[in-house]
């Protein structure tokens, strides 16, 4: 916008008129430009494709490479242009900017390449205009988590001089670097499969003594589902020990996701411990054990695909949480209408909002509650207003 | 362009460079309003200049259909730049005339005095007060209405203006703008 405007300068010196017969005072002598010269063409030569344009489109961006006199490096006496060996393609887009003033990206270009140029020729990229610079920013941070993918694969490589601290990490992180690593992968892996067959199995009715109905597992043999429980509980808490000794920086450590489930995955088994025979808090101590079940999440580190999956819910947690906002909107009118609509009702069963929630969120999800017939046709015309709008 | 060459007293070349300024600007060849007021608020970032350029508009479209073409653009351009005095000072009259009846009341010229305070913004020399448009209007109308009517015609104006030493001087200055 600037390079335009500032032709217009004679304009604006005219318009002076107007105040010129105002003024109390004379006006001031305006600046005059030394060694005006008259507006010539330049060619520019990249690689062979000649690009013209005036001196003056040049002299807007004086801080640039094509605006200063550094250009002059580059000019070849013989042929009377500047002749620079880059890409002529990227070089549009360059040559653009000092015509518009606007610096666009083009989508097919790579964003290793445009960066190049665009330092060669001295333009910040920062300038790029509002309508590329989305696409500008997701390329780039693209590329930089190309490189940081790039850089891990390089570490394979073993560093000579590690301490025993740095080997141990090495080892959990990466299993195959190692024999006793990948052992010790494949032994936790087991465990973690145990420990899951073995809650499962727990609840599995398995016979039963002649005067008393079927017992599950669990309860039959209880000696034996314990020690294999503490087995297990023993191996998991001797596995984070070691991973928290060997961590780097052990408060990232501990906030790590996986480490938060490995704690979660032992914790209930020592709450179980410590109190045992207590009847207040026994409801609660088994409500507690259903978080055994996230010793399956261990296996992220096993497997890497678990891990992408969790990555790809992290990344579009927006998307999702928007989902569920705009369903929890709905489910919130419709259970106001249900609730309002069968309000005169005696024998209705939605008695609050609240209640009437459950039944709209089985309709929603399109479940259907199998319900005996009842009074209120209002109730089915809903219904079907439901069923037709998911 | 020839013929705008022989109507306007600007050669070729310049012709060719105030046409490409414009065209830069305005794509489509014809400033509106709104063009008009945001290029001038770019050259007068300090002060609110927009009824400034309101006023310039009015007076560079002179077949009042809203819009400035590069033809009308020019013929302002060229009597300010190229014109003798007598034209310079007409188009002046012409730009402060605002109902453009042929006389300027005090009313006209105190909206333009307001809208040039305005466009200085704080800059100005002495610090503006309130009051100062109305008292510059009043020297002013003191200085040009020589038959203390309460308007000033055509005549007035170019006859104060050429006695005045400081208003031939400045009219100098437009020789070499472009």
């Amino acid at each position: 916008m600037a390079a335009g405007v500032a032709a217009w300068l004679p304009f604006a010196r005219a318009a002076a008129i107007g105040w010129m017969p105002v003024a109390n005072l004379p006006m001031p002598v305006a600046p005059t430009e030394k060694n005006k010269r008259q507006d010539e063409l330049i060619v520019l030569n990249v690689s062979g494709r000649r690009f013209q344009t005036w001196r003056n489109t040049l002299d807007r961006y004086p801080d640039t490479l094509l605006g200063s006199s550094e250009k002059e490096f580059f000019y070849n006496e013989d042929t009377k242009e500047y002749f620079f060996d880059r890409d002529p393609d990227v070089f549009r887009s360059v040559l653009n900017f000092y015509r518009t003033g606007k610096l666009h990206y083009p989508r097919y270009e790579c964003i290793s390449s445009y960066d190049e140029e665009l330092a060669f020729f001295g333009i910040v990229p920062e300038i790029i205009g509002d309508c590329c610079y989305e696409e500008y920013k997701d390329r780039k941070r693209e590329n930089a988590e190309r490189l940081m993918d790039d850089q891990e694969d390089n570490k394979d490589a073993k560093l000579p001089n590690m301490t025993f601290r740095e080997t141990m990490w090495r080892a959990f992180e990466n299993p195959h670097t190692s024999t006793m690593a990948l052992v010790f992968y494949y032994v936790t892996g087991f465990f973690i499969a145990v420990s899951v067959m073995t809650n499962v199995v727990e609840t599995v009715p398995c016979g039963s003594s002649p005067n008393m109905k079927e017992v599950p597992c669990g309860e039959r043999y209880t000696v034996a589902f314990f020690c294999m429980d503490t087995a297990c509980v023993m191996i998991f808490t001797v596995e984070y020990l070691m991973r928290l000794f060997a961590a780097p920086n052990r408060y990232r450590f501990m906030r790590s996701v996986m480490s938060i489930i490995d704690v979660v995955a032992i914790l209930p088994y020592y709450i179980g411990l410590v109190m045992t025979d207590n009847e207040d808090v026994s409801g609660a101590f088994v409500t507690l054990r259903v978080f055994r079940v996230f010793r399956i999440f261990k296996f992220s580190r096993h497997s890497q695909g678990l891990r992408i999956l969790g990555y790809t819910l992290k990344s579009c947690a927006s998307e999702l949480g928007f989902l569920l906002f705009s369903l929890t909107m709905a489910i919130i009118i419709f259970a106001t209408v249900m609730f309002y609509a069968e309000k005169g009702s005696t024998s209705s069963k939605f008695t609050s909002i609240p209640a009437s929630f459950w039944y709209t969120i089985v309709t929603m999800t399109t479940l259907g509650l199998r319900h005996k017939r009842r009074h209120g046709n209002v109730r089915k015309e809903l219904t079907n207003t439901f069923r037709e709008n998911i | 362009m020839d013929k705008l060459e022989e109507q306007t007293k600007f050669t070729k070349k310049e012709l060719q460079v105030l046409y490409r300024g414009f065209k830069n600007e305005c794509p489509c060849g014809v400033v509106n309003e709104e063009n008009f007021k945001n290029i001038y608020s770019q050259f007068f970032p300090q002060g609110d200049s927009s009824m400034y350029a309101h006023f310039l508009f009015e007076a560079f479209d002179t077949n009042k259909n809203g819009s400035v073409s590069f033809e009308d653009f020019v013929f302002g351009l060229s009597i300010i730049l190229r014109g003798t005095i007598n034209d310079r000072l007409n188009w002046a009259f012409n730009l402060y005339d605002l109902n453009k009846d042929g006389c300027i009341t005090k009313e006209e010229m105190l909206d333009i005095m307001k809208s040039i305070y305005d466009m200085m913004g704080k800059y100005t020399h002495p610090t503006m007060i309130d009051d100062a448009p109305r008292e510059h209007v009043e020297s002013f109308f003191q200085k040009m209405d020589q038959n203390r009517d309460g308007v000033v015609t055509i005549d007035e104006f170019i006859d104060s203006c050429k006695k005045d030493e400081n208003i031939m001087q400045s009219m100098q200055l437009f020789d070499n703008v472009i």
